[in-house]
């Protein structure tokens, strides 16, 4: 194995870190407000410090990569997509992060009915599962494994569509607790966004495997429609 | 502790001072680089660690050259310290002998007599400059038949055959195509973990590629000597900064 | 333009025909020559022509004892003149410092190697036969004949080790080796071939000289084999020569003969000297 080799095989670990730390990030800001426990959301504001630095060492290592050993073609992808990815989960992490910050704005007491309704474990279970899709396609190189998440997250978009009016009539019927469905309305965005980063991550891996570029592809064809 | 080591360094050819108050320390089982444009001195100071400067007539050497804090001037003989210290070549420079005569050299010219120790001396050597796979059963043919890149690990094999603990090498690749440059650079880097292993090149890419540290020289003087990372990522000099991005030299 | 196109043309074509002009000249000179000999002289070859003393009977003379004086002469000789040679080549090239007596000197073996054969039959015979009292024997026309071709072999030696690339030398001594190490195992085995093809030039040309022998004294008629350095001698160019100048057309045709004999030696030496020389090119690409 080559120089080169070992030090992309060592960033292709260290992201995968990465992603699995943001996805345990993830699932633990649910949780706290799943279950109320406030000492979970703080852990998790806590490990965003941990987050951050680790993507500070994978943009290091990708500068060192580029400088000292000039990877072409296939490995130059492979660099600048991980060091896309990487950013893509630090912005995941700082949901997390914000989603954890939120429940416990919201006193962790939100109304178990609403939760119900805004379907928001089944936004977190699909968020969490698109993770888990997206870091495996990017550790073995699987790209019908990325493209799986785009479907995925039509499911995150039309939550997040209906949750406006759901939140609305909420609020219309009980206007003291306005407030907590606000926050509510605020983690469903926040989840959101998630998904789109994930799908970012999704296109940053086909780019890399079969130098195709998807972003913007849907605006193109509106266009060309 | 230093492997290598050049204490207020100077030499000069004839009135002409080729190196100005070099101080600089090599640590053990590690790579480094020199770069620099020609006629700045890298290879001159390479040659100061195996006294191959002694060969040129007018060459006048000042300051202390340390290995293992031994002063290779004055506590050691030049064929003892030669036989600790290998040397690879710029252009591949096999002897017009067999492989195994040429691996085997180093031993012969030390007195070895053995011919089962000689053999597997040779044997790993040849393993170790990640040869022995191509010339196994042709160790009586010509190494003059092997291609060049061959024949520079036939050099490198030949220089660790007499177990060396540093290796110097003077471009060693700056005469192979990319494919033989690919395997001696990887070569190279699985040998630091045996040698402390001193490079000068032409090729920047190339000293970034394998080195642990790089030092830039410039008209005999040392400027910068980094990590490599640092050297290619965020150099401290100006120069340092001009030479590797290619604006001058 | 088309005019002066025209004109390189012809200049260009003109050279060609003039230089394979002068080529074909001298070989038809050449062929001439052998044609002429060989005609004469094939047919007296003969096994007796070989084991025959000479004698005053054309049919019944031989060159026996030209070519054992030769023979003998060539090896004492070579024996003298080939270390003494090598030897100061490689000193020359390999130790000697480079300075403006070192330049002098290579300029006078340069010289040496030009001068005329007699003269070096008039030191050998004021320095050898007179002062040395060897008299007319073997080893002082060997001693002179050494004389003759060591320049030769200091030349040859001296080009030979210079071709031998820098990059081997300082190999061997990066690898520790002490410069008699480096001289005697890569140094010289890597010149052999230029030194061998230098030695056997200069033995064929020992072959066919003449004048600086018949000025020491070797005798033109002798009728028995030398049996040591100290006996009086002949060689086939010397007999050539003597059987030229009798009247009689038998001897002319012994010594076409002769000549037939030294021609095919020399062709012989010459061809070797070339076939070890492209054997070396061949191992020694660099």
């Amino acid at each position: 194995m080559t120089h080169l080799q070992e030090e992309l095989k060592f960033l292709r670990e260290s992201l995968s870190d990465m992603a699995k730390m943001v996805t345990s990030q993830l699932k633990k800001s649910y949780c706290a407000l799943a279950d109320k426990d406030i000492d979970l959301a703080n852990e998790v504001i806590f490990n965003e410090k941990r987050v951050n630095a680790i993507e500070l060492k994978i943009d290091k290592d990708c500068e060192h990569i580029f400088a000292l050993l000039n990877p072409v073609a296939h490995d130059m992808r492979f660099v600048f997509a991980t060091l896309k990815i990487n950013a893509d989960l630090e912005r995941i992490g700082d949901y997390a992060e914000g989603i954890a910050k939120l429940s416990i704005q919201g006193e962790l007491n939100f109304d178990q009915q609403l939760i119900e309704k805004l379907e928001l474990k089944k936004m977190h279970d699909t968020a969490l599962d698109m993770m888990r899709d997206v870091t495996s396609a990017y550790t073995d190189d699987d790209t019908k494994l990325a493209r799986s998440v785009f479907t995925k997250d039509t499911v995150l978009n039309d939550i997040n569509f209906y949750s406006t009016n759901i939140v609305a009539d909420y609020c219309k019927l009980n206007p003291d607790r306005i407030h907590q469905a606000l926050f509510l309305l605020s983690i469903i965005r926040k989840m959101e966004r998630v998904g789109d980063h994930i799908t970012n991550i999704a296109e940053e891996v086909i780019f890399y495997k079969e130098a195709r570029v998807l972003k913007h592809g849907k605006k193109k064809e509106d266009n060309e429609i | 502790m230093y492997k290598l080591e050049a204490k207020n360094a100077n030499l000069f050819y004839g009135d002409k001072q080729a190196l100005k108050n070099i101080n600089i320390g090599i640590k053990p089982n590690s790579v480094t680089a020199f770069i620099g444009p020609s006629g700045c001195g890298k290879s001159t100071l390479l040659r100061c660690f195996n006294r191959m400067n002694d060969l040129i007539e007018n060459a006048r050497v000042e300051g202390d050259f340390l290995m293992d804090e031994i002063n290779i001037y004055k506590d050691i003989n030049t064929y003892e310290l030669r036989k600790r210290i290998g040397m690879v070549f710029q252009k591949p420079n096999p002897f017009p002998k067999t492989i195994f005569e040429n691996v085997s050299y180093g031993l012969r010219i030390n007195g070895m007599k053995d011919k089962k120790m000689i053999e597997e001396r040779v044997v790993e050597s040849l393993k170790q400059s990640a040869l022995w796979n191509e010339v196994e059963g042709s160790l009586h043919k010509s190494a003059l038949s092997l291609s060049g890149g061959q024949q520079q690990r036939i050099c490198i094999a030949r220089a660790l055959a007499t177990e060396p603990t540093v290796l110097l090498m003077d471009e060693p690749a700056s005469a192979l195509d990319p494919i033989s440059t690919a395997k001696i650079e990887d070569l190279i880097y699985t040998l630091k973990n045996k040698f402390t292993i001193v490079i000068v090149t032409h090729n920047m890419q190339q000293a970034a590629r394998i080195s642990d540290k790089t030092a830039f020289f410039y008209l005999g003087e040392l400027i910068e000597f980094e990590k490599t990372k640092k050297m290619f990522t965020n150099p401290e000099e100006e120069k340092t900064q001009n030479y590797i991005t290619g604006r001058f030299g | 333009m088309k005019n002066l196109i025209r004109k390189i043309k012809f200049i260009d074509k003109t050279f060609q025909y003039l230089a394979m002009a002068a080529t074909f000249f001298v070989l038809i000179v050449l062929c001439v020559l052998i044609w002429n000999i060989f005609s004469n002289g094939l047919l007296r070859i003969n096994g007796s022509f070989f084991t025959n003393l000479p004698s005053r009977h054309a049919e019944r003379a031989g060159i026996m004892t030209a070519l054992a004086g030769m023979g003998s002469l060539l090896v004492i000789t070579i024996v003298i003149a080939l270390p003494i040679g090598v030897l100061s080549g490689v000193y020359l090239e390999e130790y000697g410092k480079k300075n403006k007596f070192a330049s002098f000197i290579e300029i006078n073996i340069a010289n040496l190697a030009g001068v005329p054969s007699v003269i070096y039959g008039i030191l050998g015979l004021q320095l050898f036969v007179r002062m040395a009292k060897m008299g007319n024997s073997l080893l002082a026309g060997a001693l002179t004949l050494s004389l003759l071709i060591m320049p030769i072999i200091i030349v040859a030696t001296r080009e030979a080790i210079k071709a031998v690339p820098d990059s081997l030398r300082e190999a061997s001594y990066g690898m520790g080796a002490t410069k008699w190490q480096t001289t005697s195992r890569i140094t010289i085995p890597s010149a052999l071939g230029g030194i061998l093809t230098g030695i056997i030039l200069a033995v064929s040309r020992a072959i066919g000289e003449t004048a600086p022998l018949l000025v020491i004294g070797a005798l033109v008629y002798v009728p028995f084999v030398p049996e040591g350095p100290n006996d009086q001698f002949t060689t086939l160019p010397i007999q050539i020569f003597n059987w030229t100048t009798r009247p009689q057309e038998a001897f002319i045709i012994n010594a076409a003969a002769g000549i037939v004999v030294l021609l095919l030696i020399t062709f012989l030496l010459n061809g070797i000297a070339i076939y070890i020389r492209n054997k070396w090119y061949k191992k020694m690409r660099y």
